[in-house]
C-alpha cells in the first residue's frame, strides 16, 4: 500500500535540504515515527508535525545533519499545503466511534 | 430442607455466569447495532452481529438444548451451529475490514476463516439430520478442530492485532497524539480476546480428558471465571462507565506528568 501525501512531502522536503539522500530520509522519517507509534501509510500532516517537533531533530542530529530545529521547521512549512485528515476507517477512529467516544 | 451440595453451588455459580455473559453480550451487541443504523459503517455492524448472533444466540441455544424435548433438540442444534458459526465468521470479517482492510492476506485469510466455519454449519446440519441430535460431550475430534480450532485462530488473530495496535496507540498517547480511553480499549479488546481463547482451552482440555464439562466442578469454575471476565472487558471497552474513564485519563495524566 501507498504511503500517505504527509509522508511523500516531509521525505521529498529532508531529500531537496541535501541533508541525506534519498534512501537515507525515508528511514529517518520511518524510524521517528516508529518511536511515535504511527504508520507511514495512515500518517497526516498534524500527526507528523508532532514528530517533527519532538522527534526527528534528535533523529538528524544523531546523522550530524546540522540545524535540525531549522530543517524541522521547514518540513513543517512544506506539510502546510499537505491535505490529509485522520482517516474515518483507521483503527483509531473505529474503536473510538465503537464505545461512543 | 434439602442441603446445596458442592457441585451444585458451583453448576449454579456456573449459570450465573453464562446468564451474564449472554446479557452482557446482547446488550453490546444490540448498542453496536444501534450505532450502525447510525453511521452505517461495518465495523459496528459486524461486531454487533457477531456477539448477538455467536454468544447472545448460539450460547444461548447450545444451553437450551439439552433441557428441551428431545424431538426438538436437532433443530436447536443446528440453528445454534448456524447463529455461533456465522457469528465467528463476522469475527473474522470485524479483524480484517478494522486492522488490515487493504491487505490481500488478510482478506484471505479472513475468507478461509469464514470457509471453514460454512464448512461446519454444513457438517453439523448433516450429522442431525442424518442422525438425529448429538451428544456434544462425544464429539467427533474433526468437529472440535473445525469449530472450537477456528473460533481460536479467530480470536487469537484479533488479540494479536489489537494488542499490537495497543502498542502504537501507547507511543501516541506519551506524545499527546492519541486519546488514552482509545488506547485502553485496544488493551481490553485484545485482553477480551484471550481470556475467551483460556476458556475454550479449558473446555477442550476437559473433552480431551474426558470430563463432562457441564457437570465437573474445577471446568464449571474455570469457565465461570473467564466467561465473567469476558463481560467485565467487553462492556469496559464498549460500553464504558464515565467513571472508568475517567479513571483512565487521570491514570494517563499521572504518567505524563
Amino acid at each position: 500500500m501507498a504511503e500517505s501525501a504527509a509522508f511523500e512531502a516531509a521525505c521529498a522536503c529532508l531529500e531537496q535540504s541535501g541533508a541525506l539522500d534519498r534512501l537515507a530520509a525515508r528511514g529517518t522519517v520511518r524510524i521517528a515515527l516508529k518511536q511515535a507509534g504511527l504508520e507511514p501509510k495512515a500518517v497526516t500532516p498534524s500527526q507528523l508535525g508532532v514528530v517533527l517537533e519532538k522527534l526527528l531533530p534528535a533523529e538528524l542530529a544523531s546523522r550530524g545533519v546540522a540545524s535540525p530545529e531549522e530543517l524541522c521547521v521547514r518540513i513543517r512549512k512544506a506539510l502546510e499545503g499537505v491535505d490529509g485528515g485522520a482517516r474515518a476507517d483507521s483503527p483509531e477512529a473505529i474503536f473510538a466511534r465503537l464505545a461512543g467516544s | 430442607m434439602s442441603r446445596v451440595t458442592g457441585g451444585e453451588a458451583v453448576q449454579g455459580v456456573a449459570a450465573i455466569a453464562i446468564g451474564v455473559l449472554i446479557v452482557g453480550s446482547l446488550v453490546v451487541g444490540l448498542r453496536l447495532l444501534v450505532l450502525h443504523r447510525r453511521t452505517g459503517a461495518a465495523p459496528e455492524l459486524l461486531l454487533g452481529g457477531m456477539l448477538l448472533l455467536a454468544v447472545g444466540i448460539g450460547y444461548a441455544l447450545m444451553i437450551a438444548t439439552p433441557r428441551v424435548d428431545p424431538s426438538w433438540r436437532g433443530m436447536l442444534q443446528m440453528v445454534s451451529a448456524f447463529a455461533t458459526c456465522t457469528g465467528f465468521s463476522l469475527l473474522f470479517a470485524f479483524t480484517w475490514r478494522v486492522f488490515h482492510p487493504q491487505e490481500w492476506w488478510a482478506r484471505l485469510f479472513a475468507g478461509a476463516g469464514m470457509l471453514t466455519m460454512l464448512v461446519a454449519i454444513v457438517r453439523r446440519c448433516i450429522q442431525v439430520s442424518t442422525r438425529g441430535a448429538i451428544d456434544i460431550t462425544q464429539e467427533a475430534s474433526i468437529d472440535l478442530a473445525l469449530q472450537g480450532g477456528t473460533v481460536v485462530v479467530a480470536y487469537s488473530w484479533t488479540a494479536w492485532e489489537s494488542l499490537r495496535y495497543y502498542g502504537l496507540m501507547r507511543r501516541r498517547v506519551a506524545l499527546g497524539l492519541a486519546d488514552p480511553t482509545v488506547c485502553n480499549r485496544f488493551l481490553l479488546w485484545g485482553l477480551m480476546a484471550l481470556t475467551v481463547n483460556a476458556g475454550i482451552a479449558v473446555n477442550i482440555l476437559a473433552f480431551a480428558i474426558h470430563v463432562d464439562s457441564l457437570q465437573t466442578p474445577w471446568v464449571l469454575l474455570l469457565s465461570s471465571t473467564t466467561g465473567l471476565t469476558q463481560v467485565v472487558l467487553l462492556v469496559l471497552a464498549f460500553l464504558p462507565p464515565r467513571s472508568y474513564l475517567s479513571w483512565v485519563r487521570a491514570r494517563a495524566s499521572a504518567g505524563s506528568a
